[in-house]
């Protein structure tokens, strides 16, 4: 079988060709659910596209765009560039590190053009291609060696313990969590996930005993049975309850919400997005924007399932474990279950760093998907 | 193995496994919010009524005054990682919190961790706070007890810790009470807040006229054994957390003890007269210092040489009175001084209670002493106690600081007879001797005085006194007990230059029972004769 013939083949496919190649109804289903994220913006600014509505819709215009210009671009363009965009997004880390010392309060992002780039964005993606590029190489089985898991486990754990000096204790755990996913899916031994779950549960034990603190605990226990003490520590349990609640079924509707009552919300149009979608659309609402995402991801793993590389199938899981992290963080969080890490909603929850990074990553989803096709050689080092 | 196909089947069935995995996650949040949108849908908060529970019931006197109450207050926390400048959030919070503003500058710098901003917000600075509008405060709801007199009942009522846990005085007596009222309810003391404050205010004066190292003062009912006022200087103030320069939170009324001295006589003649060892007219010999053993028994200023049994304790001699107590000796003395309580410690729901000191070996000269008052060590409260159950009519009076307004059933300890001669000694004490001070036309006061030597390097100072006095009122039917102690006073100019008991303490006993006696209701004797001729 003959690499070379793919690859100039490859290369020759019009542009044309790949844009119709591009799954649209999948960014019909990024740009409904961005959409929803539009309408609840419109509604947190009181009727208004500023200050959050109009930004937004012109950055996910932006994303859009990002989007088809990635998905076109050969996967194996992105493989080749996998390890230097991984030593790029380390060395602007450490970077970010040292001035960020020097200088307290300087910015933790570096301004390309109208774009603002956090080096720890850059690296969720780039932990992602690094990874998917690594485990490529190796022969089955062979990430449960120790040499190899050693080499792929400090791939992850040096951008989390920078990303932790910062502090930023959601990007860290996005980031380890979705490396050790990748492991696991490449297909690490249970001999070896056996002990680490083993160990982050009792490391997960140690927090509850020494970090957390009682109230966070008494959340936890009170969402185990929240009935134990409804006027006590249950009450942000009932407080989640009478934001999301108060939705009903159908919801208050458009623009319907007690403004009121989301004001002390902190956060509304970031983070805390999802109660407010509550009580607006209602339950109907919050299931059917949950539908979608749950659609999104399945899309995702199709696209890891058809893909007929090994990094195109990492690649595709990277993206959409990543995904699904920053949903079941958000809601975890809103819900109270988990410290507030700064996490959003993504393609909903206002802000700039995380629509680009999000998009990004559709965008080498996509990029598997068009290139599926394309049996990229274990020994292939990409094309730069 | 087929190399080929083995790893895509293995991927693909992680893939799986994480699919399954993620569909399971989203059940779990999608069961979540049938709970609370679809079944919860009903409730809405705007028209839920909260039913707040305090932590602990009210306190209130027994005119349902209030002494102590829960209020609702939050802590505040902050997480500086999210402020967008870190200056102004410790500006704005500093303001509106009273906190100190270069702590939390300080504290903010590094961008991380959980800093407590302030404790204990009120609600209205709660709502100054969210009105800052900043990103990552957190509030934990809670109560702090709030006492609206202050400093007035602090040593009675006592106090509680952060977590709203007894640790002191009443708060920590009657714990159980307080925390296990579940209507609500406020326990009522046996205080009453106007007479704590009549109290509180003479002995402040009296502090500060005769520059005291401290004070100690009670109202007691003799017959419910209830405490109307207990005070104890230096105070402190109960709503602060920490002590300010020279308070203290040492109750002398109960946390200490005392050698009172002549005060004790009260003693002394209630067993001489009981057990028929004294007739009042007889006269005793007190012109020369009593030698016993290898002491000498002095009186302060010299009487007689010879003068009545009723003159020894009016003029309060120690060598008649030591005479006189001689005849009953220690074997009556000591289970006599025992059936009074005074050799036990006391037990009230106040949890400082010191027990007394006396000694091992009870001898002739030990009883001798101990008859005037020297020898044994007492707290204020105890000695109260045996008092009021001198003059009560005979029986066992147990102090409590809880409203019960019937009239103690205690066991007899002298005939009503025996009483009756007591309180004609204690009124004499006023008319004719050592405490002529603490005379309140119409509401006929009895009492005796206490000036005691403090004990000091193992022998006593002649220059450092606890004075007191115990006043009684009215004498022929008494009611209430008013008891008023200086550590260490000076005398002044109004008291040339004395500060026995007699100068210091009985004036003061005089004016709280003027001030008082109206307040209680208490019978002007004078007037009954005038209705009554």
């Amino acid at each position: 079988m003959s690499t070379h013939s793919y690859s100039r083949e490859a290369r020759i496919v019009p542009i044309r060709q790949k844009l119709a190649d591009i799954d649209w109804v999948l960014v019909g289903l990024i740009g409904l659910i961005a959409s929803a994220g539009f309408a609840t913006l419109y509604s947190a600014a009181g009727g208004s596209f500023s200050p959050w509505a109009g930004p937004q819709m012109v950055r996910f215009a932006v994303g859009l765009l990002l989007l088809g210009a990635i998905a076109c671009v050969d996967l194996r363009v992105w493989m080749g560039l996998a390890y230097p965009a991984y030593a790029v997004s380390m060395v602007l880390l450490v970077a970010v590190e040292i001035a960020g010392h020097v200088g307290l309060g300087a910015q933790r992002w570096i301004e390309l053009g109208p774009l603002q780039l956090q080096p720890s964005e850059l690296m969720k993606i780039a932990l992602i291609l690094a990874l998917a590029r690594y485990l490529h190489g190796l022969e089955p089985g062979a990430i449960s060696r120790p040499f190899h898991l050693m080499v792929a486990a400090g791939m992850i754990a040096a951008p989390v313990v920078l990303v932790l000096m910062q502090p930023n204790l959601g990007t860290a755990m996005l980031l380890a969590l979705c490396g050790g996913m990748l492991l696991f899916l490449a297909g690490l031994s249970w001999y070896w996930i056996a002990p680490a779950v083993g160990a982050v549960a009792i490391a997960a034990s140690t927090a509850w005993e020494f970090v957390l603190h009682d109230y966070q605990k008494a959340r936890v226990m009170t969402f185990l049975n929240p009935d134990s003490d409804a006027l006590g520590a249950g009450w942000n349990i009932t407080q989640a309850k009478i934001a999301l609640g108060s939705g009903g079924i159908i919801g208050k509707g458009f623009l319907g919400g007690t403004q009121s009552r989301l004001n002390f919300l902190p956060e509304k149009q970031t983070d805390f997005v999802l109660p407010m979608i509550g009580e607006e659309f209602g339950f109907l609402g919050t299931v059917a924007l949950l539908g979608l995402f749950a659609i999104v991801i399945a899309y995702g793993i199709g696209i890891a399932m058809r893909s007929r590389s090994q990094f195109g199938r990492l690649l595709a899981m990277g993206i959409t474990v990543n995904f699904f992290l920053y949903i079941m963080i958000n809601g975890l969080m809103v819900m109270g279950l988990i410290p507030v890490v700064g996490i959003p909603m993504p393609l909903i929850s206002y802000g700039g760093s995380a629509m680009m990074t999000v998009m990004f990553g559709f965008g080498l989803l996509m990029s598997a998907h068009v290139h599926r096709r394309i049996d990229v050689p274990r020994h292939s080092s990409g094309i730069i | 193995m087929a190399k080929r196909p083995v790893q895509p089947s293995l991927v693909r069935n992680r893939i799986a496994l994480a699919a399954i995995f993620s569909a399971v996650c989203f059940s779990v949040i999608a069961a979540r919010l049938v709970d609370v949108m679809v079944l919860g849908a009903g409730v809405t908060g705007a028209i839920t009524p909260v039913i707040v529970h305090p932590m602990r019931a009210d306190l209130v006197d027994r005119n349902g005054v209030l002494i102590a109450r829960d209020l609702p207050v939050s802590d505040v926390y902050a997480s500086p990682k999210v402020f967008w400048d870190v200056s102004e959030a410790a500006h704005g919070l500093a303001e509106a919190t009273g906190a100190e503003e270069g702590r939390l500058l300080a504290a903010f710098a590094p961008k991380r961790g959980y800093i407590p901003v302030q404790r204990g917000l009120s609600p209205d600075r709660r709502e100054a706070v969210m009105r800052l509008g900043l990103p990552g405060l957190t509030f934990e709801d809670g109560y702090k007890r709030f006492y609206p007199s202050g400093r007035i009942v602090s040593h009675a009522v006592g106090q509680v810790d952060t977590d709203e846990n007894g640790v002191s005085g009443l708060e920590l007596g009657l714990e159980k009470h307080l925390k296990g009222s579940k209507d609500g309810a406020p326990v009522q003391l046996s205080l009453d807040m106007r007479v704590q404050y009549v109290l509180e205010h003479e002995m402040e004066e009296a502090q500060h006229a005769f520059n005291a190292k401290a004070t100690a003062g009670l109202v007691l009912n003799v017959r419910t054994g209830e405490v109307l006022a207990l005070a104890s200087l230096p105070d402190y103030e109960p709503n602060a957390r920490t002590l300010s320069p020279g308070d203290s939170i040492r109750n002398r009324m109960t946390q200490d003890v005392y050698e009172l001295g002549s005060i004790f006589k009260i003693f002394a003649f209630t067993l001489a007269i009981e057990e028929k060892t004294v007739r009042l007219d007889e006269l005793i010999n007190v012109g020369k210092p009593l030698k016993l053993g290898n002491h000498y028994i002095h009186d302060f200023e010299r009487l007689g040489p010879l003068i009545p049994a009723a003159m020894v304790f009016a003029e309060s001699s120690n060598i008649g009175t030591a005479q006189i107590e001689m005849r009953s000796g220690p074997t009556k003395q000591k289970p006599f001084l025992k059936k009074l309580g005074l050799l036990d410690p006391l037990k009230t729901e106040l949890p400082e209670m010191a027990s007394p000191l006396y000694p091992r070996h009870w001898e002739e000269v030990e009883a001798a002493t101990i008859a005037y008052g020297h020898g044994i060590s007492v707290n204020p409260l105890s000695f109260a106690a045996a008092a009021a159950s001198v003059v009560n009519g005979g029986t066992r009076v147990r102090p409590t600081f809880l409203k019960d307004e019937k009239v103690q059933d205690g066991e007899r300890i002298i005939s009503e007879e025996t009483s009756r001669t007591m309180r004609q000694l204690m009124r004499l004490v006023v008319t004719d001797g050592t405490g002529s001070k603490a005379d309140v036309p119409g509401y006929d006061v009895g009492g005796k005085t206490g000036t005691a030597e403090k004990a000091e390097n193992g022998s006593y100072a002649h220059h450092l006194l606890i004075s007191s006095f115990c006043g009684v009122f009215p004498i022929s039917d008494p009611q209430y007990l008013v008891f008023i102690m200086l550590d260490e006073p000076h005398g002044n100019k109004s008291t040339g230059g004395f500060s026995t008991g007699g100068a210091v303490a009985a004036p003061s006993v005089g004016r709280v029972i003027a001030k008082i006696a109206p307040l209680l209701g208490v019978r002007r004797t004078d007037t009954v004769a005038a209705a009554n001729p």
